[in-house]
Formats: structure tokens, sequence, C-alpha cells
């Protein structure tokens, strides 16, 4: 079963999109701030990371960058999950390694799973 | 022509030795009343050429100043802009959120995984409406008071009253909430107090936040104190909760427009962080003074002061 490691902070969105995954045959690990997040993505064991920009703590920019440099998890593909109206902020994301950026107010829950599938059926 | 520079600089909501058309009036007007003294005293003083060469250096040093005032007028112009562009970029976060849980909750519940889910799954799906529902018209209520308060549009007609009779109005409105949470407010207000000269409206918004806050963020079971003092010239406020208090190093943020106190996001207490802001528009807007005492994980004393006004 693949791993999706979920950093949010909206215990809402945990629960939504969590959910979904998860009945989507995913087992999907929650981190609720960026610290946690960062360290549960050390670890390594996550075959995809779902990260949001506002984070408590320790920002999602933040955490990208350091998941970037570190060897053992440069590889792991992050998608960005964000209500940022900011696009210059988003697309630092890409620059920074992101695979790919979802504003979350524009899809509907179930696309959001297969945009989710899709990059994890690309590896 | 003046006429339309004053309600221009009004407008960009600055003090005129910012603005900058004021500025530029001024530095127009300086160059020629320079030219003219210096036509005028020239006739006699030409004749020695260092008295000319100071005063040039003189009008060139006071040029030099309105223009670096004027540079510095245009800077805080910029910046009151990008602050705007960036609470715009705030707001449709803080809007979009509860949107986004709004739209993923209802597309889960009319979904097939709805109906193998089980009573809790279903449960808290409901929650996370009736919650955002909720989120959504308190934000939205912020911002309308926000853009009123900044647009003079609100009710401030001044009226006296007693600040006593309005508490107990405001409490009145948590009654329910009180019981249904086992929390008890304890006000005492002792001896004759003086009436307020105010807007009874919007005091009545700062009220609403203060005790409102002392409320969400309170332990359970724990009591509310509020009190009202005098002094010479002013009435004093106070409302102490035993919650989780505002950690050191996010106190001085406190007052800011969308600020939260971390510990405040992590224990889910719900909030826009517009709360405190608008009380400080608010305050300061009826020569009112705010302080506040708290100690993380101890709780909080929120106080504001008002002038006494004789009747």
């Amino acid at each position: 079963m693949k791993k999706i490691l979920f950093i949010e902070d909206e215990a809402a969105v945990q629960k939504t999109l969590g959910e979904s995954l998860r009945k989507a045959g995913y087992e999907v690990q929650s981190a609720l701030d960026g610290e946690l997040g960062l360290a549960l993505a050390k670890k390594g064991e996550a075959d995809l990371i779902l990260l949001d920009i506002m984070l408590p703590k320790l920002s999602g920019l933040e955490i990208l960058e350091r998941i970037k440099q570190d060897e053992k998890i440069k590889d792991i593909p992050v998608i960005i999950l964000t209500n940022l109206e900011n696009i210059a902020e988003v697309e630092r994301a890409v620059e920074l390694g992101a695979k790919t950026y979802l504003v979350k107010s524009n899809y509907g829950l179930e696309e959001v799973v297969e945009k989710i599938k899709k990059v994890l059926n690309g590896n | 022509m003046p006429f339309n520079l004053f309600s221009q600089c009004k407008r960009y909501k600055i003090p005129l030795w910012q603005c900058p058309q004021f500025l530029f009036m001024i530095m127009g007007l300086f160059i020629i009343v320079a030219s003219l003294v210096f036509y005028f005293i020239g006739e006699r003083q030409i004749s020695d050429p260092r008295i000319v060469a100071l005063i040039v250096v003189l009008v060139a040093m006071v040029l030099l100043i309105i223009a670096f005032i004027i540079t510095h007028s245009f800077e805080v112009l910029a910046e009151a802009n990008r602050m705007k562009t960036e609470f715009v970029n705030i707001v449709s976060h803080q809007l979009r959120t509860p949107l986004t849980n709004l739209r993923w909750g209802t597309q889960f519940l009319l979904s097939k995984d709805f109906q193998n889910s089980d009573q809790k799954l279903k449960a808290d799906y409901f929650d996370i409406i009736k919650e955002n529902s909720n989120r959504m018209e308190v934000l939205i209520d912020d911002l309308l008071t926000i853009m009123r308060l900044q647009e003079g549009k609100m009710d401030t007609k001044k009226s006296f009253f007693e600040l006593k009779t309005l508490i107990e109005e405001v409490l009145e409105e948590y009654k329910s909430f009180l019981k249904a949470n086992n929390l008890k407010v304890e006000l005492m207000a002792e001896g004759e107090l003086p009436y307020v000269y105010a807007s009874k409206t919007l005091l009545k918004i700062v009220l609403q936040n203060l005790i409102g806050n002392a409320i969400n963020y309170n332990r359970p079971g724990e009591k509310i104190e509020i009190s009202l003092e005098k002094n010479k010239s002013r009435v004093i406020f106070s409302i102490k909760d035993k919650g989780i208090g505002i950690p050191k190093k996010d106190q001085r943020y406190i007052f800011e427009k969308f600020f939260r106190a971390e510990n405040a996001i992590r224990e889910e207490v719900n909030g826009t962080g517009l709360g405190l802001y608008i009380v400080k528009l608010i305050l300061d807007s009826m020569d009112g003074k705010i302080w506040f005492n708290s100690k993380q994980g101890k709780g909080s004393v929120f106080n504001f002061s008002l002038p006494i006004k004789n009747n």
C-alpha cells in the first residue's frame, strides 16, 4: 500500500481529503504542524508528500527546501496544496522542486484525489 | 486646485507632511520665495560672492531635505499599497479555507463512500459543515465591521449610558453557551460608577469580543471575572480568564490583523484573528486605552479604560 504524508494544519481538510485518500486505498499519515511534518518526512517512509504552505511553526516552503537538501528524501514527490491567492509564492514552491501545486478551492474532492493518484502512478 | 490637493491627500489617509502632492507644492513655493529673496537681497549684497555661495548652499540643502521627504512619502504610499494587497491575499485565503471545507465536506456526503461509512465518521462530516459555515459567518461579520469602521459607516452616535448594563446585555447573549459549558462569569462593579459617553454600538462590539475571547479561551469549569472600577478621570474595565494565555513572543503582535497566537492555533480554538484588531481600532477612535497581562498556560487579563464625561 502506498503511503502519503499529509502536512496540513486544517483539521477539516485532514479529515475530508485524508479520508477520501484512505478510501481510495492509500495509507495516510497526518501532520498538523510544520515541525512534526518535517520530522515525519525525514523518516523517508512516504511515497508522496502533500504539503500546505501556511503552517504553524515551520512554513511549507521551508519544509520543501529542507526536504530537497536532504539526500535521503529529496526524490520523494511533493505536491503543494494551498489556498493562497499569491501565485508567485506558490510558483516559488515549484522552483524549489515541488512536483506541482493545487489550489484547494479550485478543485472538487474527487479531482484532487485523481491528481494525486496520477502523480503516484507516474513513479 | 489647492482644494483638490487637500482632498487627494485625505484620500490617501496619511498625514499632510507625508503627502507627495502637498510636499511638491511646498517645494515649489520655497523655490519661488527663495528666488525672490535672492533677487531682492542680491541687489545689495552681491558685492560679496561668499554670501551668494552661502545662500545657494542653504537653499540647496533645504531642497534636498524636501526631496528626501518626498521620496520617503512615496515609499509610505507604496508600503500602504503593498499592505492592502497583502490584506486582500490573506482575506481571500481565509475565506477560501472554510469554503473548501464546505465544498469537500458536502461532496463526501454526496459520494458513495458516505453510505459505507460508520456513524462516527458521518457525524464528523456534519460537524465540519456546521463549524465551517459558522466560521464563514464570523469572518464575514468581522470583515464587514472593519470595513464599516474604516469608512466611517458605523452607527457612532454617542450617548450617555451605564457600562454595567451594557456588559449585562452582552453576557445575556452568551447565557446558553455559558450554561452548556459550565462556565461562570462574575461581574464585580461596586459603588456608584459614572456613565460613559460613547457609541453604544461600538462599545458593544468591544465587549462582545473581549468577553467572547475570555469564554472561548478559558479552561472548562474555571471562573471568569469582570470588574469595573474608576479613577479620577477614567472608567476601567477588566476581564480575567484562566485560559491558555498568550505566549510571551506572540504578545507584541496580538492586536495585529489576522494574527493568532501559536497556542490558539495548536489547541484549535476557533478564531479569525480579527477580534482584538477590531477592539483596538474602536478604542483608539474613542480615546480609549487597552492593555493586557498574560501568561501562557495561566490565563489573561484584558483591560480598557474610557474617559469619564459628566452629564
